[in-house]
C-alpha cells in the first residue's frame, strides 16, 4: 500500500470517523448541560427573541463603529482568508470530486487557474496572520499550543496542495499523498482544538442574541 | 531461427542477411525516431550496433495473457523481424519458434549452455508461487522452476508488462495462486522492468536495441523501468494539459467537453501518477494513446493499478470498502455510525459536566479550573455566568 | 479557443481555423530558428545536424508551410533501401529533407538534415573496399566466362 493509496483509503476512512465521532461528542456535551433557569419577566415573545438571536448571528459578525479602528484590520485579515480557504475547498474541480464520491452531490467549479490565485492569496494571508500571532505582544500572551498547531496543520493542507497542483517538489503521487495525509490530519485534529469554532462560532453567538432579545435589547 | 555463430556480431549478421547499410540506417533512424529520440541517436546506435555482439535471447512466458508477445510483434519500427533476424538471435520463445515440445526444451537448454553468462533473458507473465508453483507448468516443470535455472547464467533479465514486473493481473487481490513478479524472484541478476499492460511496442523494442548497442543497462528508476521512456508521467506530456490548467473538464463520455477534447481528469483518468511514454511516443506506430481517443488513463504501468479502485473515479475520489471501491452508503453507515458512538460520549460527558454544575449551584466553592465538563469547551465557563 | 489552436496538435472544435497566409505561424518560425542555428554550426565548426519532424508537434498547415518557406533545390534522391526514401535538397544549400518508407510503404521517418550531404547517401570505406573487390572478382568471372 503506497502513500497516496493508504491516505485515500484507510487514512480518509478513519479520519471522517473520528471527525464525525469527535464533533458529535463536543455539540452533545454542550448542548445537553444545565441552563440556568431565567428568572426575569421575557420582554419579548419566545418567537421574536428566536428570530433576535438569528439576527445576531449577522449582527455579531462585525465589530461596531467604535471598534473598526482598533479591530477592523484583524476581522478583514481574518475573513479574507476563510472566505479564500472556502472558494478553494468549495469551487475547486477535484475536490467537488471527492464530495460526490463521499456524498453524491456535485456543483460547478471555478477555472483552476483562479482558485490557484485564491490559494496563493489565502497563503499569504494565512502568513500575515501567524505574523501577526507572534508580533502582537497580546496576542503572544494569549496564544497557546492549540492556536500554533491548528494553524499548522491548517497551513499544511494549503501548502501541500498547492505544491501537488503546480508539480513542484517530488512526484506528484508523493505530493497528492501528503496532502491527502494532511487533510487526514486536519480531520483528526478538528474536534478536539479551536477549529471547533466552525461548529460552535453561529449558534454560540444566536444563543446570547436569543438571551439578549428575550431581555428587550436590539440584536 | 538460431545463428549460432556466437562470436557474430551484428554486423556481421545484417551482411550475411544482405541487410545494407543503408536500410540499417534507415532502420536505426527509424527506430530513433518511433521512440522520440533525436535523429543523431539513430545515427549512433547503428554505429554502435554494426559493432556489438549480437545477444543469444531468451524469451520465457508464465503466467500471462501473451499480450506482451502481441504487442512485441506489432512494433512498426524496428519491427519484429528485423530485430529478430538482424539484432538479435531469438533462441527460445514457446509463441513464435516452429520447434515444440521436447525439441523446443532442447533449444532452449544448448542456448544457455552456449551463451552461458551472455544471454539476455525476457520474461512476460508472474511467477505463481502457491502450492509449489503449480499453477504454471509447461513441459512438467513449474514456472519457478524454469526462471531459476534460466536466471543462472543471464547477462540481464529483461521484463516485459506489468506481470512480470509487478505482478500484474494475477497478483491483484486476493491473488488465489500467489503470483509475484520476477524482481522479488530473482535477486542477483540485473533487471530491467517495461511495464504496461502491455508495454507500447516500440518501447520494448527500443529498449532492446538499446540494451544491444551499448551492452549495458539503460538508466533506470526506482522501479527498473528506462528513464528514457518512464521518465515522465502521461499528464506531464499529455496535450490535453491545457485544460487541465483551465479547470475545463468533461463530466461523462461523449458530452460536449468530452467532444471538445477536454481534460478527463472526472472521468478517472489516472495520467498523473502513471509514468509511460503513451503521450509521446504513442501507439500503433504513433497513431494515438487511450487519451487522445477520449479514454482516461488506467495506469497500466504502476504497481497493484488493478486494486487502486475504480478506473473512473477521479484521482481525487475517497477510496474504501472491499476492493477499494467507494459507495456512497457505506460512507454514509461508518459516520453515522460514528456520529452516534460521539454523541453517546457527548451524552456521558454532559451527565458529568450536569453533576458539576448541580454542585456550583448547590453552593459548594468550585476548586480552580474545576467548572470544565469534559469536552465541553470554554463555553460552559461562559454560559454559567449567566 | 485561441489556447487550443496554439498547442500545436491538430484539433477540430466547430469550424476548422482558415489557413493563415500571411508570413509564418509561430510553430514554423521556431523549426525555421532551430534549422538557422543548425546551419551557422555547420558553417563554423563543421558539425551536422538534424530535426526529426515527427516529434514537433506541427499542424498540417504548418507542414506545407514549412515546406513552402524552405522551397526545393537542384537535388533529388531516391533511394530504395527496404523500402523506398526520398531525399531533397531545400533551396537553401545544406538543408535537405528526408522522407524514409518501409518495405510496405508507411512512413516510418522523417528527417530535416543540415549536411553537406545526408549520411544516408555516402559510402563508408568498408563499403567501397567491398564494391572494389567485388568488381574485380565479377570482372575476372566474365573474362573467365568469355575466354571458355
Amino acid at each position: 500500500m503506497d502513500l497516496l493509496g493508504f491516505a485515500r483509503g484507510t487514512g480518509l476512512k478513519v479520519a471522517l470517523v473520528v471527525f464525525c465521532f469527535g464533533v458529535a461528542w463536543r455539540l452533545v456535551a454542550v448542548a445537553l448541560l444545565k441552563y440556568k433557569r431565567n428568572f426575569n419577566e421575557p420582554r419579548r415573545s419566545v418567537a421574536h427573541s428566536a428570530l433576535g438571536g438569528l439576527l445576531t448571528m449577522g449582527s455579531r459578525s462585525w465589530p461596531h463603529a467604535e471598534f473598526i479602528p482598533r479591530t477592523g484590520a484583524g476581522e478583514a485579515l481574518g475573513y479574507s482568508y476563510h472566505i479564500g480557504l472556502f472558494l478553494i475547498v468549495l469551487a475547486f474541480a477535484p475536490h467537488i470530486a471527492l464530495f460526490r464520491s463521499l456524498t453524491g452531490f456535485s456543483w460547478p467549479a471555478l477555472p483552476s487557474s483562479v482558485i490557484t490565485i485564491i490559494s496563493v492569496l489565502t497563503l499569504t494571508l494565512f502568513l500575515a496572520v501567524l505574523f501577526r500571532r507572534v508580533t502582537n505582544g497580546v496576542m503572544r500572551l494569549l496564544s497557546n499550543f492549540d492556536d500554533y498547531f491548528s494553524w499548522f496543520i491548517t497551513a499544511s493542507v494549503i501548502v501541500t496542495g498547492l505544491a501537488a497542483t503546480a508539480h513542484f517538489g517530488a512526484r506528484y503521487e508523493t505530493l497528492l499523498g501528503l496532502h491527502v495525509l494532511s487533510f487526514d490530519a486536519l480531520l483528526i485534529w478538528f474536534p478536539f482544538g479551536k477549529l471547533m469554532h466552525a461548529f460552535y462560532l453561529l449558534p454560540s453567538r444566536a444563543f446570547n442574541g436569543y438571551l439578549l432579545a428575550r431581555k428587550g435589547a436590539p440584536s | 531461427m538460431a545463428l549460432r555463430d556466437r562470436d557474430m556480431t551484428i554486423g556481421d549478421a545484417l551482411d550475411r542477411n544482405h541487410v545494407s547499410r543503408r536500410a540499417f540506417a534507415k532502420f536505426c533512424m527509424a527506430a530513433a525516431s518511433a521512440m522520440a529520440l533525436p535523429p543523431m541517436v539513430g545515427k549512433a546506435m547503428a554505429e554502435q550496433l554494426r559493432v556489438a555482439r549480437r545477444p543469444s535471447v531468451i524469451y520465457l512466458s508464465f503466467q500471462e495473457c501473451t499480450g506482451c508477445l502481441e504487442s512485441l510483434t506489432r512494433s512498426f519500427t524496428p519491427s519484429i523481424e528485423g530485430l529478430i533476424f538482424d539484432v538479435v538471435s531469438l533462441d527460445y520463445n514457446d509463441t513464435l519458434m516452429a520447434a515444440s515440445g521436447a525439441a523446443a526444451e532442447e533449444a532452449r537448454a544448448t542456448a544457455i549452455k552456449e551463451n552461458y553468462g551472455k544471454y539476455l533473458v525476457i520474461v512476460d507473465g508472474s511467477v505463481p508461487m502457491g502450492d509449489g508453483g503449480i499453477y504454471s507448468c509447461a513441459g512438467g516443470r513449474s514456472a519457478v522452476d524454469v526462471l531459476r535455472e534460466t536466471a543462472k547464467g543471464a547477462a540481464a533479465i529483461v521484463c516485459v508488462g506489468t506481470c512480470s514486473s509487478f505482478g500484474g493481473i494475477p497478483y491483484a487481490d486476493p491473488n488465489p495462486t500467489g503470483a509475484l513478479p520476477v524482481s522479488d524472484i530473482i535477486g542477483n541478476r540485473p533487471i530491467i522492468n517495461i511495464s504496461g499492460c502491455p508495454p507500447i511496442p516500440e518501447v520494448i523494442t527500443g529498449t532492446l536495441l538499446q540494451y544491444a548497442a551499448r551492452g549495458t543497462l539503460p538508466d533506470l528508476d526506482a522501479q527498473r523501468r528506462p528513464t528514457a521512456f518512464f521518465g515522465n508521467s502521461i499528464h506531464d506530456r499529455c496535450y490535453r494539459r491545457p485544460f487541465y490548467d483551465q479547470g475545463k473538464f468533461a463530466k461523462s463520455f461523449d458530452d460536449e467537453g468530452a467532444r471538445n477534447g477536454w481534460c478527463l481528469y472526472e472521468l478517472g483518468c489516472k495520467g498523473p501518477t502513471t509514468y509511460n511514454a503513451c503521450a509521446t511516443v504513442k501507439w500503433n506506430g504513433g497513431t494515438s494513446f487511450p487519451i487522445e481517443s477520449g479514454h482516461g488513463c488506467i495506469g497500466c504501468s504502476e504497481p497493484g493499478f488493478w486494486d487502486k479502485g475504480s478506473l473512473y473515479a477521479p484521482l481525487s475520489a475517497a477510496r474504501w470498502g472491499k476492493a477499494g471501491e467507494a459507495t456512497s452508503m457505506e460512507s454514509l453507515e461508518l459516520v453515522a455510525g460514528g456520529a452516534i458512538v460521539g454523541a453517546a460520549v457527548g451524552a456521558g460527558a454532559a451527565l458529568l459536566g450536569r453533576h458539576r454544575q448541580n454542585q456550583l449551584i448547590g453552593g459548594n466553592e468550585p476548586a480552580a479550573g474545576v467548572a470544565r465538563a469534559p469536552g465541553a469547551g470554554p463555553e460552559v465557563t461562559h454560559r454559567q455566568e449567566k | 479557443m485561441s489556447e487550443v489552436a496554439n498547442i500545436g496538435v491538430p484539433t477540430q472544435l466547430g469550424a476548422a481555423p482558415a489557413a493563415d497566409s500571411q508570413g509564418l505561424g509561430a510553430g514554423v518560425a521556431a523549426v525555421a530558428y532551430e534549422i538557422a542555428h543548425l546551419l551557422e554550426r555547420l558553417v563554423a565548426h563543421g558539425e551536422c545536424g538534424a530535426i526529426d519532424l515527427r516529434s514537433l508537434p506541427m499542424t498540417i498547415a504548418d507542414r506545407l508551410r514549412l515546406q513552402e518557406f524552405l522551397g526545393s533545390g537542384e537535388v533529388r534522391a531516391e533511394i530504395s533501401a527496404d523500402g523506398p526514401s526520398v531525399v531533397r535538397e531545400t533551396a537553401i544549400p545544406g538543408v535537405w529533407w528526408s522522407e524514409h518508407r518501409n518495405a510496405h510503404a508507411e512512413l516510418i521517418a522523417e528527417v530535416i538534415e543540415v549536411c553537406p550531404v545526408p549520411e544516408i547517401l555516402v559510402l563508408s570505406k568498408e563499403e567501397l573496399a567491398t564494391g572494389s573487390s567485388s568488381l574485380r572478382e565479377r570482372i575476372a568471372t566474365l573474362r573467365a566466362a568469355h575466354e571458355s
